[in-house]
């Protein structure tokens, strides 16, 4: 299969939980330096597919190659050259800024000199240095989504997957959060995201919309506007979810 | 090898910080165990001393005021006063005021100057059976030896055998259940904390969502878990250090044994203790559920240790079962190295038991333990 090139291509990608198919033989590609978002109501199954490419989680069926490893039979391959963030920001909240730093870095066996290097330029450009030693639970939500931002980037990651990373943020930390993924992504590195917020979709270059755990749209903002006819992609999203969807 | 040695390095120095970090946790790991052998050394004693004791004395005679005075001097008993009939002694002992009873029958001195058959009567609150018993015993002493010296003063002049045990004590001759109880308390103070500690950390980060963080990085399990143990050592032979400081000089135990063996056996138990804290966390789905199984665990091992009950008194199916309770090999260890000096050679079944259940923990603990794809 020719994958080199793509920074995702999976080819009927499934998980089943005992009856329940959360996602159904899913097929799709990604390229590099694209920002890449999955959309979808709760239960879509979004986070079982990104927990699927990030080797978290076994596929019951399909394949799956992200940065050119098959995650469906080599999980662990694929974890030095990509990044995660979740929704829930996990960082140590008894360790100030600069500590999470060093240990994530620390965990991807970063040498001392290459992790000092790194977390200096890192702290820069989130604008952190001030705050590189408060501990992270003094931090406000905008600061720690952008610690757990920059955690995830320690060790340069090819590839970065953000599981709704913007919940319970201010709409200027959002828009400040989503100029850092633009530029990201202009840097080489593929993003892909998952979001409840249809304004976010339009941030992406092309997005994939998913309902029961398929596939039912992909395209760009654009084409996908024009395709449903529709001012937004919300309205794009909306039609989805009342026709009942393609495929 | 030298890239893995700094991961787990990473993963220690985080674990020092966060202890550090917690200033309360900080102050119980160092004042906990000075108190808790303070205190419990002088709590958890199975000597009988001053138990109250009441008189009914129905004789009134010079013979019977000099065996209650035999009972006032000997301190087992501490004799509380007189009761005056069945009513008072039956009230004494319910309410718990009096624990034994002295009853001397009237014609009791009568009957001892006709060489009749007589008896006192004890009665004894048998709530805690192990302290009547003992108590028994030395009411059985008292009144023996009185009547023994009775027949002498009846027979004096004559030659009379003179038969004696004379009983040496070797190791702990003051038999003082201290000497034998402190050093077990340091046990259980090592004990708790390691297997909780350990249990708690790993759930705690399952809950903040760091685990699944730390998932998604190439860390292996090896490096994780030794990362998060080894600083538990370092901690456990700091607070061992103290209690074993409070059990030499405020309880003046004696160190018979020899330091270096004391470190290591610490170091093979240490790694049952947290072998055990990470199997239940690799278990508990939540802090309170870690804790309700360490404690499970831990009182179970506690009771079957030897500790407070020997052994040898168990029923057979349940002294099998301690062969799997590092407790029992350690506290065995702890108390022969302190009282009697052993040697290593001492130790075989002991070092056997430590060196295969920890690394049996340890290895259920990796198995079970999701660091990799479900």
């Amino acid at each position: 299969m020719p994958v080199e090139e793509a920074a995702i291509q999976t080819r009927t990608l499934t998980r089943t939980f005992g009856r329940f198919t959360a996602v159904d033989a899913v097929s799709f590609r990604v390229e590099r330096g694209e920002v890449f978002g999955l959309l979808g109501a709760n239960g879509a199954g979004k986070t079982t597919t990104i927990r699927m490419l990030t080797g978290l989680l076994r596929p019951s069926g399909g394949e799956a190659w992200v940065v050119g490893v098959p995650v469906h039979s080599a999980p662990e391959s694929v974890k030095p050259r990509i990044g995660y963030m979740s929704q829930k920001f996990s960082l140590y909240e008894d360790l100030t800024v600069a500590e999470n730093l060093t240990f994530f870095g620390g965990v991807y066996g970063l040498p001392r000199r290459v992790l000092a290097h790194r977390r200096a330029e890192l702290l820069d450009l989130f604008d952190l240095t001030e705050l590189a030693n408060r501990l992270t639970s003094q931090l406000a939500a905008g600061h720690r989504q952008r610690l757990a931002l920059a955690s995830a980037l320690i060790h340069r990651p090819q590839l970065l997957f953000l599981d709704e990373p913007t919940g319970g943020i201010d709409p200027i930390s959002r828009r400040t959060f989503w100029r850092m993924i633009a530029g990201l992504a202009e840097e080489g590195t593929t993003v892909m995201v998952t979001t409840h917020y249809m304004d976010e979709a339009e941030y992406c270059h092309r997005l994939a919309v998913m309902r029961d755990g398929r596939i039912v749209a992909v395209g760009s903002p654009r084409d996908l506007r024009r395709e449903y006819n529709a001012a937004t992609i919300e309205e794009v999203f909306l039609a989805i979810a009342s026709t009942g969807g393609g495929s | 090898m030298l890239r893995s040695l700094r991961i787990i390095g990473h993963v220690f120095r985080k674990e020092i910080l966060q202890v550090v970090r917690d200033r309360q946790m900080l102050r119980m790991i160092l004042i906990m165990p000075i108190l808790q052998v303070i205190l419990l050394g002088y709590a958890v004693t199975i000597d009988v001393k001053y138990l109250p004791l009441g008189v009914v004395d129905y004789d009134h005679s010079p013979e019977s005021r000099r065996l209650i005075e035999d009972f006032r001097h000997n301190e087992t008993f501490d004799l509380r006063g007189r009761l005056a009939g069945p009513g008072a002694v039956r009230e004494a002992l319910d309410s718990g005021r009096i624990s034994a009873v002295l009853i001397i029958p009237a014609g009791f001195a009568s009957s001892l100057g006709r060489a009749e058959p007589v008896s006192v009567q004890m009665l004894m609150d048998g709530v805690d059976s192990n302290a009547s018993l003992i108590a028994a015993a030395h009411a059985r002493g008292i009144v023996e030896s009185y009547g023994l010296s009775l027949v002498r003063e009846r027979l004096a002049g004559r030659q009379l055998p003179d038969l004696r045990p004379r009983v040496t004590v070797f190791y702990n001759p003051e038999l003082a259940s201290r000497f034998y109880m402190v050093p077990g308390i340091v046990v259980i103070l090592l004990t708790m904390l390691t297997s909780l500690v350990t249990g708690i950390g790993l759930v705690r980060e399952r809950e903040a969502g760091t685990l699944e963080q730390l998932s998604v990085t190439p860390i292996r399990t090896v490096q994780l878990l030794l990362g998060k143990i080894l600083p538990f050592v370092l901690i456990a032979y700091f607070v061992l250090a103290i209690a074993i400081s409070v059990c030499l000089f405020w309880f003046g135990v004696p160190m018979r044994g020899s330091w270096g063996l004391l470190a290591i056996f610490s170091f093979l138990f240490l790694f049952n203790t947290l072998g055990l804290g990470l199997l239940v966390s690799t278990i508990a789905r939540s802090q309170q559920q870690a804790l309700f199984m360490t404690w499970f665990t831990l009182i179970f091992g506690i009771m079957m240790s030897g500790l407070f009950f020997p052994i040898e008194n168990m029923p057979p199916i349940m002294q099998q079962l301690t062969y799997i309770n590092p407790l029992r090999y350690f506290l065995a260890v702890v108390r022969e190295l302190f009282l009697k000096g052993s040697g290593v050679g001492a130790f075989r079944l002991e070092t056997a038991g430590l060196m295969m259940l920890g690394p049996l923990a340890l290895l259920l603990a990796g198995l079970r333990f999701r660091k990799r794809a479900r």
